[in-house]
């Protein structure tokens, strides 16, 4: 069996605030495949963000971490920061949701473009054409242009793929995107979709998508995690989440969608709010929510555990197939 | 008569290429007409960059248009007196995209929301509490809510916070910058059902500014799409996303990717074309598959082809379409 490119492990990651230690992961567990476009998807504040920042190692300081980042076969958590410098980067890059957050607005791209090729390999004679070069494979027509611009003259979509390009100098073997498109037009997440499945293709990178966008998913994406409260609670082959949904939280989300629903509907929605990382329920975190739960719902917390081969569920009481 | 009324509303800017260059002239808005009845939503979609936010804030009177006027209940903001403004500002509202940089991270729950109350307002104490804990309801927030500061709510807690702000005052109008994209789907639902009951409630319309054309779809009766500062086609949404017309709305339609993984999405590819003799033609010939001699050399206009749908595309009106 060909070993995954990553591999999260029991990760459990908690931040000591004022109020006390909020427990913010709890037992995150997925792999990412070689070649793979791999989803996280879940509701506003569960994790997913401290996922990528735990996989990356750029979590603030009041963080605790436990658990096993297996990052081409290797411990990340238990890198020193200065070979952490060289994975990041290297081998592994990450797109942050918001473009101009990534650029420095002082200087032109060119000069951000040379800069990261330079400092991945102090040898590369001309780092301008190599720079080039990635701009046209991010898209761009008139590379010289975008090279001699600033941040700020370029559009929002155009900064983005400016910013992948940077991502890319390293040739990473895993690319992890934030919402890379949220703030961008459809026409231009077409474009940038494109460009990442180019990406997968010419250097074989593995993908992690954060995303609240289920149409990026299910067109984009091979396989998905749920996650809800710190967990991952429904993983597996995107067709199989869209079509042979388990989690009643996978399910209301899938529900909630707007798409095909008229005006005067009332659109489903699942009731209350997420708990407090402060006092997380017992037992099933989703069940004070959950329209299935039952009596062992509130003691035991379901595992996380295979319904075939490629699907897994954390559930006492998974839909089945038909509902 | 409509609630607000925009004529040929035009918004321009210079902009400086390079530190010595020439100025620029980017057309953000540009002579754009449309109006908005009571008890409706208008939908606002287009490329990024192509002027929603513009026209927003031009309506909300944060910034002068260059020409053009703006009439509300028939009457034109430019000939306004103050306590005739006044009445405007309370009326016209906003909500922004991201609500957690729209909102004071140094101010409670309580003061975000009492602040127009009492701007606005001669309020006592007492009153000013029950209206609190009214708004609180609306939304569905309670009054524990109200010593929280935004960082300690979740994000869609914190776009009801907006919200509540933003009908705090019986607006008539309320602009909707981008409401739902920073939040999943499950709390977009439930601030998309909160809009729904608020406008059947007091009568609310709505300019409702989004990408996401499944959203904008759902929650609008009217639909507009922008590009490059113009509006290019405009009319009833089932008849916009059902019938689309004009060249770019089916580009974008067909780019949308479904939450359904047995659809693809098709991409036009657009090649932009060189165009040496081009000035003052349509806005959006460079990326348009179709485009005609016609369309280098004169500005199509808004045309109604049905019944209030109208396009500006000298391709749908007059080219063969075979
Ligand atoms: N530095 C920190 N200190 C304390 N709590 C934190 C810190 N960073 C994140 N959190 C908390 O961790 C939880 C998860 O946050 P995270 O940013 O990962 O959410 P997310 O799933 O990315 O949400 P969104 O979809 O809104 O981006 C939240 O409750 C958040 O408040
Ligand atoms: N103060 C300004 N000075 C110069 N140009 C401006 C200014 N404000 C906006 N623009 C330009 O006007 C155009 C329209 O901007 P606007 O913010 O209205 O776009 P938008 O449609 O809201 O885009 P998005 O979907 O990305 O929010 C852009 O090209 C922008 O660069
Ligand atoms: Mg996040
Ligand atoms: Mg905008």
């Amino acid at each position: 069996m060909v070993e995954p490119i990553l591999s999260v492990e029991k990760l459990d990651v908690s931040f000591s605030t004022f109020e006390g230690l909020a427990h913010v992961l709890s037992k995150v567990t997925f792999k990412i495949n070689h070649k793979e476009v791999f989803a996280l998807v879940g509701e506003t504040g569960c994790g997913k963000t401290v996922t990528a920042l735990s996989i990356i190692k750029l979590l603030p300081r009041n963080s605790y971490v436990q658990g096993r980042i297996i990052f081409n076969g290797r411990n990340i958590l238990e890198l020193k920061e200065s070979d952490m410098v060289e994975v990041r980067g290297k081998s592994m890059a990450m797109i942050l949701q918001d473009p101009s957050s990534s650029l420095n607005p002082m200087f032109k791209v060119g000069e951000q473009l040379c800069d990261a090729i330079t400092s991945n390999d102090p040898n590369i004679k001309e780092p301008k054409r190599y720079a080039l070069e990635l701009l046209s494979k991010v898209g761009f027509k008139d590379t010289e242009r975008v090279f001699n611009s600033y941040p700020n003259e370029l559009s929002g979509g155009m900064q983005q793929r400016v910013a992948i390009s940077i991502s890319l100098t390293g040739k990473p073997t895993l690319l992890i995107a934030d919402e890379p498109t949220t703030a961008l037009d459809v026409l231009t997440q077409a474009q940038i979709i494109q460009l990442l499945k180019q990406v997968r293709d010419t250097y074989s990178t593995s993908v992690l998508l954060i995303t609240h966008n289920l149409g990026l998913v299910a067109t984009l994406c091979d396989r998905v995690g749920i996650m809800y409260f710190g967990q991952v609670v429904e993983i597996g082959p995107t067709y199989d989440l869209f079509y042979n949904t388990k989690h009643p939280y996978t399910k209301g989300l899938l529900q909630s969608l707007p798409y095909n629903k008229l005006k005067n509907q009332t659109l489903p929605t699942i009731p209350g709010d997420l708990p407090s990382p402060l006092s997380p329920p017992s037992g099933c975190r989703f069940y004070p929510r959950c329209p299935r739960s039952n009596e062992s719902c509130s003691k035991d917390v379901p595992e996380i555990l295979p319904i075939t081969d490629k699907h897994y569920v954390a559930c006492f009481n998974p839909l089945s197939g038909d509902e | 008569m409509p609630l607000i009324e925009a004529k040929n509303v035009s918004k321009h800017y210079y902009k400086r290429k390079g530190f010595f260059g020439k100025k620029e002239l980017i057309k953000a808005v540009d002579n754009v007409s449309f109006s908005i009845e009571k008890g409706t939503t208008l939908g606002l979609v287009g490329e990024t960059g192509c002027g929603k936010t513009t026209l927003a804030k031009c309506l909300l009177r944060l910034i002068n248009p260059t020409s053009g006027a703006i009439l509300f209940k028939g009457k034109d903001l430019s000939k306004m007196k103050s306590e005739e403004l006044d009445d405007y500002h309370r009326s016209v509202q906003i909500v922004f995209q991201n609500p957690f940089t729209s909102l004071n991270p140094r101010m409670t729950i309580r003061n975000i929301i009492s602040e127009p109350i009492i701007t606005h307002k001669k309020i006592n104490k007492t009153e000013l509490e029950t209206e609190l804990v009214r708004l609180l309801k609306v939304v569905g927030l309670n009054e524990t809510h109200l010593s929280r500061y935004p960082h300690e709510l979740s994000g869609g807690q914190n776009q009801r916070v907006a919200i509540a702000r933003a009908i705090a005052l019986n607006p008539e109008l309320i602009i909707l910058d981008e409401p739902t994209s920073a939040l999943d789907v499950s709390v977009q639902a439930t601030i998309l059902n909160l809009l729904n009951e608020l406008q059947k409630q007091f009568n609310l319309s709505y300019i409702f500014i989004s990408h996401d054309l499944g959203v904008v779809r759902f929650i609008s009766d009217y639909i507009i799409v922008m590009y490059s500062g113009k509006f290019v086609e405009m009319g009833p949404s089932e008849d916009i996303l059902g019938q689309p017309l004009h060249p770019y709305t089916k580009m974008l339609l067909l780019a949308l990717p479904l939450p359904d993984p047995k659809k693809k999405i098709e991409l036009i590819q657009h090649q932009m074309k060189a165009l040496e003799d081009w000035r003052g033609g349509c806005v959006f010939l460079q990326k348009c598959p179709y485009g005609m001699e016609l369309c280098k050399k004169e500005e199509p206009e808004m045309v109604e082809v049905r019944e209030k749908h109208f396009v500006a595309c000298y391709y749908t009106i007059k080219g063969d379409r075979r």
